[in-house]
């Protein structure tokens, strides 16, 4: 098993394994997508409460978990570049910053435009909305001090704290709406009786999109890893000859 | 739409334009970067058979 973490380690080997990964998660994206967004627009019934705006739930929903996924991910990321000096660890670290960005951004910007219709406002200082835009921006100041400092081992180091630190606010984000009165509503429960709040036709087409937007951060994750991959590997061999291969 | 129908599409909107940016992106700088090193490594080709030939013809002069 450790020769196959330490093997991990080899950017040359994620390179190569990735690129094979890749067709298959693409194929499987674009079928979760497929059938998950015409399921989401136009078959599920719409909320008793909400009417259409329901339909937000299925961007919201996925799009906010994976913000939620891609902190912890930064931080452990960041810990392995720490503890075991992984040139790769670090590679995922500072890919997944600008793509956490992204995922909180739209979480936010969704939860806005879902918010202005049924709570009445675009924005609240309540503790799950003010607990994400604080991680949208710990992402935007992980992005930030990776270019402030020039030398490439002290901006992983420096950017592993933060990640580090700045991952307690996961938990803070997931247990706001249980720990303090917000007008975000919790988590909800979910039923396999047809009659339920939220019965198998509202939940297994949001399971079908959350399925396919993790796929596309693993797609994307990995689009962007590579790309590192090359630019930090550009001066060795493997890549020379990949370069002249076109 | 119950009226909501501008607020729907607009979230489908920017996640259909977040989803086309991130995987349109990636691909466009990996172009990039090999092109760039392409042209780099013509040019240290160039640089090491411009560096043989003196040394070939210092040889020859000697």
């Amino acid at each position: 098993m450790w020769l196959w973490f330490s093997k991990l380690g080899s950017p040359r080997w994620f390179y190569e394994l990735s690129g094979k990964w890749l067709p298959w998660l693409y194929a499987a994206m674009a079928i979760f997508l497929a059938v998950g967004l015409p399921w989401a627009l136009l078959f599920v019934p719409a909320d008793y409460q909400q009417g259409e705006t329901i339909r937000i739930m299925y961007i919201h929903v996925p799009v906010a978990s994976i913000s939620l996924a891609c902190f912890p991910l930064m931080a452990v990321a960041g810990a392995i570049t720490l503890v075991w000096r992984m040139k790769l660890a670090d590679m995922v670290a500072k890919c997944v910053a600008p793509i956490g960005a992204w995922f909180s951004g739209l979480a936010l910007l969704s939860g806005a435009i879902w918010g202005e219709p049924i709570w009445g406002v675009w924005w609240i200082w309540d503790a799950r909305l003010t607990s994400m835009l604080i991680q949208f921006f710990l992402f935007i100041g992980v992005i930030a001090l990776r270019s402030a400092i020039e030398s490439q081992d002290a901006a992983a180091k420096a950017c592993a704290v933060l990640a580090i630190v700045g991952a307690i606010n996961v938990p803070i984000i997931k247990y706001s709406v249980e720990w303090w009165n917000t007008l975000h509503q919790p988590a909800s429960s979910i039923s396999m009786d047809p009659m339920a709040p939220n019965p198998p036709e509202v939940w297994v087409p949001l399971l079908v999109m959350i399925a396919g937007v993790y796929l596309f951060f693993i797609i994307t994750l990995l689009l962007r890893t590579r790309n590192e991959i090359l630019t930090r590997e550009r001066r060795s061999k493997w890549v020379q000859d990949l370069v002249r291969k076109g | 739409m119950g009226g909501y129908a501008a607020h729907v599409w607009l979230v489908y909107l920017f996640f259909a334009i977040f989803i086309a940016y991130n995987l349109i992106s990636p691909r466009i700088s990996k172009q990039q970067f090999i092109r760039t090193q392409k042209r780099r490594l013509a040019r240290d080709e160039e640089e090491r058979q411009r560096v043989d030939q003196s040394v070939d013809a210092t040889d020859a002069r000697q």
